[in-house]
């Protein structure tokens, strides 16, 4: 019995040994983690405490669960948890294929000028600065002015005021998303595309595969990885969503669909100084975006063989 | 079996340590106990009422909110300069830009990395609720023992007004000094196209019934052959409550609507205003009738300001009316005129709102070893001579700019040099941080001798001709201590976003008028009348403070 | 045999012809709004904002770009922000290249915990404030580390090189290599980084971007105006007018003030979109020159050897 368990400690100790590269390999991350990751986690505890600016973080008095209780019972968290969610569901739905799409369609371009062009220009969006980004939704948007609702006049039809209709913002939240991003994100695809073996695909024309089969057999299966890890990731996004963006496109009219975790955060954080309730709200946000992240990776594992760890 | 196992054991550990680890964390340090006011000096020389205020050069830290990266205030900017052949006292000043303010600002305090003085700005760029907190954690000194023995000049002035009493927290101190005391011009600045108005056959109205029969006549003349806007604005500062909620008997400040309303002597929130639903109404019809401006709920101001450079719009509130249509030249902005506040059917009385005290603007944190000569320091800025310091030296004709006197010396103006985009730009860069402290710059009996530009002249005419002789007290500025900030912040919050939201869909048509009941039971139901409790409390207190 | 390869010929022709139309039409409706910020940088702001340009500029002049190329903040921004680019990007690479490889050895003790241990730390932190005191006690606020350390990996980024590594490199190589006697650090070098010029171009261009676009780090401890980075400065100039205008507001708005204020926001919107062209127009360039190295045909070779 002694022996048995004593044979594993041993030679555990010896398989370290024997892979030191690995784990020197590792260790600078390890160091990195430690220091700026785990090093500050000791600030969740404001989420516990009463924090005072006076006493400090350890300093301060416990609080127990007293901050996830009052936002829990208040009449508002859950819609907001409910818009939080939405968004960000109905971002991954509409949003998730189309770079995936993208890159599959780019790949298959066979002019090297054109796929430049087209790339440049595609993924040149997602570097504009948010606060212009919304400038322009709003001003393509603009009721009396807009280029949107020029088209839509010129058809025969009446402008729509859109930024104020709280059912249309997740829209153009999402689709002005698309818009911006679609192109960067299809960047780590095509990257992903380029590692196969071009042997595949003449072993595929030989056997009479049209295009469409040879993507839908070769190049979707070579991009399952990176799409199923984007997914998960995108999963422990949820409760997530670009607060900056969300933030400038609220007005008065749509805080039913557009108030969502992090600008309410913000709100009370920075606008009423309500440190210890800003955390607890933002640890509860982890906490669900973590165990969603958990389970949609159990799930990719069962079905096939990639999963987070 | 194995990993989860250690897996959990990992996180122990992790939990432990990050707990252990914040202990050996730099910079946690305690601010311990507010250091004593009652004149104890720790070793440096004190004068109580004479110049110089110490013996030995002694440097106070400042931080300042400076809000353009061209003025870095510094010890070698004139006013300083003479203070410091005054007071033997130098200022080593911070600045940090406006675009970094909030978050550099928390994080001083959180840091307990804090100057001896902290100007927040003459805009009061600190949340009443932070002013609390930070009070409450001793890192805010309370001034009123140290007001009152050292500084005199700045007591006498902000004795006169009544409106003092916003500056005391609920626990009866005062935490803060106030940055500025200016002269009631009025505060609202409503203007309509008189020309248009006189072209159609229309007075300037003096009652609300009058101004929409105006507007509808600017709707359908169109006189600026655009598409005229009879009334525009926009959300964050260019709302057009003062047309519109005034003349119901409401208050207001700048543009909008005051959230929290005297009625009877009791406070109330604006949606239990016993004339908000008539406010609604109006409104509502203002829109519909589209003699308000369609896109008024999301148009920002840069917006706004693009019709008003067109001279589209008849009827607006904005800070200048030569800034609104964006010209030099009289011939065009004077065809606006300020109006004087309206009546209507359901008030009388002609009066528009402003106090003469801005909230706290100049702290004194537990950072400061000797506070006595801080306030010393800072009272002298409310003097008559400091006042005349700030305007600068007289121009030594070098292009470095100054002040130019007429012949007679009883008229001046201010010169610049060639990089400054004007003299008060040339101010916050070399002379005085009037963005930041003003004392007693505005209406000391050497400001009234400035000359100023032919817009201004035109801007103060119309606020002492039609606004000033109506000013009353504006609604009281609340404090509410800790313990309610903590009950009522989430309250707040919802209460005000829901009534904003509702406000602007009635306006708007989407919801009908008739939505008004629900609105108010729904506000109840989300804690407003706990609220409304809290802030009567504080009103309480507010007036034992004013006396 | 002609005529089946002619039928083949013809069914790739029309896929393509298909697949090129809808990328070009998916390309117009991305470069519209490209292109309006490009011609709303040379027309005036108030005609730009009252919803006037949209096809042509109006009132075209360039003095958005002349004021950004006087502002001597604007170019020590780029300088500062393309060191920092560099700089960041080389410890980037360096640490997440090699802890993603180690973390490809699952079969290793501790390797399971501590890629859990690292993928917790994506959603719980500390917060601002307990980072803000870790800088600044290790004395790096006002250097260029505070703009690199904190944030240095980014795990999101391991575990894509990670699963780029797990799936694109094939075992039989590394097993080759360990019959050839190369240590794991030696294959890592030898065998593994010149197959994943994709995945490294691409974290290349994922972080450097990072840095390019980065203020909020600058924002919270930077206060030397030297060390500003790009997009701060560009914040600066452009919310100044934003902030000045609640401020003066309450400076009792004497005649001054007004007209300093009048300055500011022309300026602020004059700029708004020559100082996206200025700013972005470096980055868009880099791709092009990365795009080499993403190309296919890297495999090639490397199994039949």
């Amino acid at each position: 019995m002694d022996q048995q368990n004593a044979k594993p400690k041993r030679s555990l100790l010896r398989i370290v040994l024997r892979n030191y590269q690995v784990y020197l390999l590792l260790l600078p991350c390890i160091i990195y983690f430690a220091l700026f990751c785990y090093g500050p986690m000791y600030g969740l505890q404001i989420a516990f405490k009463n924090y005072n600016t006076g006493l400090g973080i350890l300093g301060s008095e416990w609080a127990g669960l007293k901050w996830f209780q009052q936002f829990l019972s208040s009449g508002v968290f859950w819609g907001i948890f409910k818009n939080t969610l939405v968004l960000s569901v109905y971002t991954i739905i509409v949003g998730f294929p189309l770079p995936i799409i993208l890159a599959l369609m780019l790949n298959e371009v066979r002019s090297l000028r054109f796929k430049k062009i087209t790339q440049t220009i595609s993924y040149a969006p997602h570097f504009i600065s948010t606060v212009v980004i919304v400038s322009m939704i709003t001003l393509f948007l603009s009721p009396s002015s807009g280029v949107i609702n020029k088209i839509i006049e010129a058809f025969g039809g009446d402008a729509v005021y859109f930024m104020i209709k709280p059912k249309l913002f997740q829209h153009i939240y999402a689709f002005s998303g698309i818009w911006q991003h679609v192109g960067w994100s299809s960047i780590i695809y095509l990257a992903a595309l380029t590692g196969i073996d071009p042997t595949l695909y003449e072993a595929a024309q030989m056997d009479g595969a049209s295009r469409m089969r040879c993507i839908w057999h070769i190049n979707l299966p070579s991009l399952r990885p990176v799409i199923v890890i984007s997914l998960i990731l995108s999963a422990g996004g949820v409760l997530g969503g670009d607060f900056e963006k969300i933030l400038l496109m609220q007005n008065a009219s749509i805080m039913e669909t557009a108030d969502v975790i992090s600008t309410y955060v913000y709100r009370l954080g920075i606008g009423m100084s309500q440190f210890s309730l800003s955390s607890a709200i933002g640890v509860f946000n982890s906490v669900i975006n973590f165990i969603v992240l958990l389970l949609v990776n159990k799930i990719c594992r069962k079905v096939g063989d990639t999963s987070l760890w | 079996m194995k990993t989860r196992k250690s897996l959990a054991a990992l996180l122990a550990c992790i939990m432990l340590m990050s707990i252990f680890a914040g202990c050996n964390a730099n910079g946690e340090s305690q601010s311990g106990t507010p250091s004593e006011e009652s004149g104890q000096v720790s070793g440096v020389s004190f004068n109580e009422a004479d110049f110089p205020i110490t013996d030995e050069p002694t440097t106070l830290t400042a931080v300042m909110l400076s809000q353009s990266p061209n003025w870095e205030y510094n010890s070698d900017m004139y006013i300083f300069k003479k203070m410091e052949e005054l007071t033997n006292v130098k200022l080593e000043i911070t600045n940090i830009p406006g675009e970094q303010w909030w978050e550099q600002l928390q994080l001083m305090f959180a840091s307990n990395e804090l100057p001896d003085i902290l100007f927040v700005g003459v805009g009061a760029f600190i949340n009443a609720s932070d002013v609390i907190t930070y009070a409450n954690a001793g890192q805010l000194l309370p001034l009123n023992d140290l007001l009152e023995k050292y500084a005199p000049t700045y007591t006498a002035l902000t004795d006169q007004y009544p409106e003092k009493a916003k500056l005391y927290t609920p626990d009866g101190n005062m935490y803060g000094m106030t940055a500025l005391i200016y002269p009631v011009d009025g505060n609202a600045r409503p203007f309509i196209n008189q020309q248009w108005a006189g072209d159609l056959g229309y007075e300037m109205p003096e009652t609300y019934e009058d101004f929409v029969e105006l507007l509808k006549a600017f709707r359908d003349s169109d006189p600026s052959g655009q598409g005229t806007i009879p009334l525009s604005g926009s959300a964050g500062g260019n709302e057009v409550d003062p047309f519109v909620a005034g003349p119901l008997g409401m208050t207001y400040g700048w543009s909008n609507k005051d959230t929290w309303q005297v009625v009877d002597g009791k406070i109330v929130h604006v949606t239990q205003h016993p004339m908000y639903e008539q406010y609604l109404k109006n409104m509502n019809e203002l829109y519909s009738e589209k003699l308000l401006d369609q896109e008024y709920y999301t148009q920002s101001q840069s917006e706004l300001l693009a019709k008003g450079a067109a001279m589209r719009v008849g009827a607006y509130v904005h800070s200048a009316h030569f800034l609104f249509t964006n010209s030099q030249d009289p011939a065009v902005y004077d065809q606006y005129r300020m109006p004087v506040p309206f009546t209507s059917e359901y008030f009388d009385e002609i009066a528009c709102y402003q106090d003469a005290i801005n909230p706290a603007g100049i702290f004194i944190t537990s950072a400061c070893e000797n506070p006595e000569i801080a306030v010393r320091y800072l009272d002298y800025f409310f003097t008559d001579e400091a006042a005349e310091w700030m305007y600068g030296p007289e121009d030594q004709g070098d292009g470095k700019g100054g002040i130019e006197w007429t012949e007679d010396r009883t008229v001046f103006k201010i010169n610049t040099d060639e990089d400054s985009d004007g003299a008060y730009d040339y101010t916050n860069r070399y002379i005085a941080p009037t963005n930041v402290i003003i004392g007693n710059y505005y209406y000391s009996d050497f400001s009234k001798k400035l000359e100023m530009a032919l817009g201004d002249q035109s801007l103060t005419y119309n606020q002492q001709t039609y606004r000033v002789p109506y000013v009353k007290p504006a609604a009281p500025t609340l404090y509410l201590s800790a313990a309610e900030i903590e009950q009522t912040a989430m309250i707040a919050d919802a209460v005000n976003t829901y009534y904003a939201q509702m406000e602007s869909k009635i306006v708007m048509g989407e919801e009908p008028l008739e939505s008004y009941a629900d609105m108010i039971s729904h506000l109840e139901s989300l804690g407003l009348n706990d609220l409304v409790e809290a802030y009567n409390t504080a009103y309480d207190r507010y007036k034992s403070n004013m006396n | 045999m002609q005529r089946e390869s002619n039928k083949r010929k013809k069914r790739v022709e029309v896929f393509d012809v298909v697949n090129i139309v809808i990328l070009f039409f998916f390309t117009l409706v991305i470069a519209y709004p490209l292109y309006f910020v490009l011609i709303a940088s040379v027309s005036a702001p108030t005609a730009v904002n009252s919803g006037q340009v949209w096809l042509w500029p109006v009132n075209a002049n360039f003095n958005g770009y002349s004021i950004v190329m006087q502002s001597a903040e604007i170019w020590r921004g780029y300088l500062v922000t393309a060191a920092l680019t560099v700089l960041g990007t080389l410890i980037n690479l360096a640490l997440t290249l090699t802890g993603a490889y180690a973390l490809t050895k699952t079969h290793l003790p501790g390797i399971r915990p501590i890629m859990f241990l690292f993928t917790f730390t994506m959603f719980f932190s500390g917060g601002l404030i307990p980072t803000y005191l870790l800088v600044s006690s290790l004395g790096m606020r006002d250097t260029i580390w505070a703009l690199i350390l904190p944030g240095a990996v980014s795990m999101y980024n391991i575990i894509l090189v990670r699963t780029f590594y797990r799936s694109s490199i094939p075992n039989e190589l590394l097993d080759a290599a360990v019959i050839d006697g190369c240590s794991e650090i030696k294959t890592l070098l030898r065998v593994v980084l010149p197959l994943s010029k994709p995945i490294v171009a691409t974290m290349a261009l994922f972080y450097g971007v990072g840095h390019w676009n980065q203020y909020f780090q600058a924002l919270i401890y930077i206060r030397d105006k030297n060390l500003y980075t790009l997009q701060l400065v560009i914040r600066n100039l452009l919310l100044e007018s934003k902030n000045l205008l609640n401020n003066l507001v309450q400076a009792g708005g004497m005649g001054m003030s007004q007209e300093y204020l009048s300055e500011v926001s022309q300026r602020a919107e004059t700029l708004k979109y020559a100082v996206i062209v200025v700013s972005t127009l470096p980055v868009l360039l880099v791709y092009p020159l990365l795009q080499k190295h993403l190309v296919r045909g890297i495999m090639i070779g490397s199994l039949k050897g």
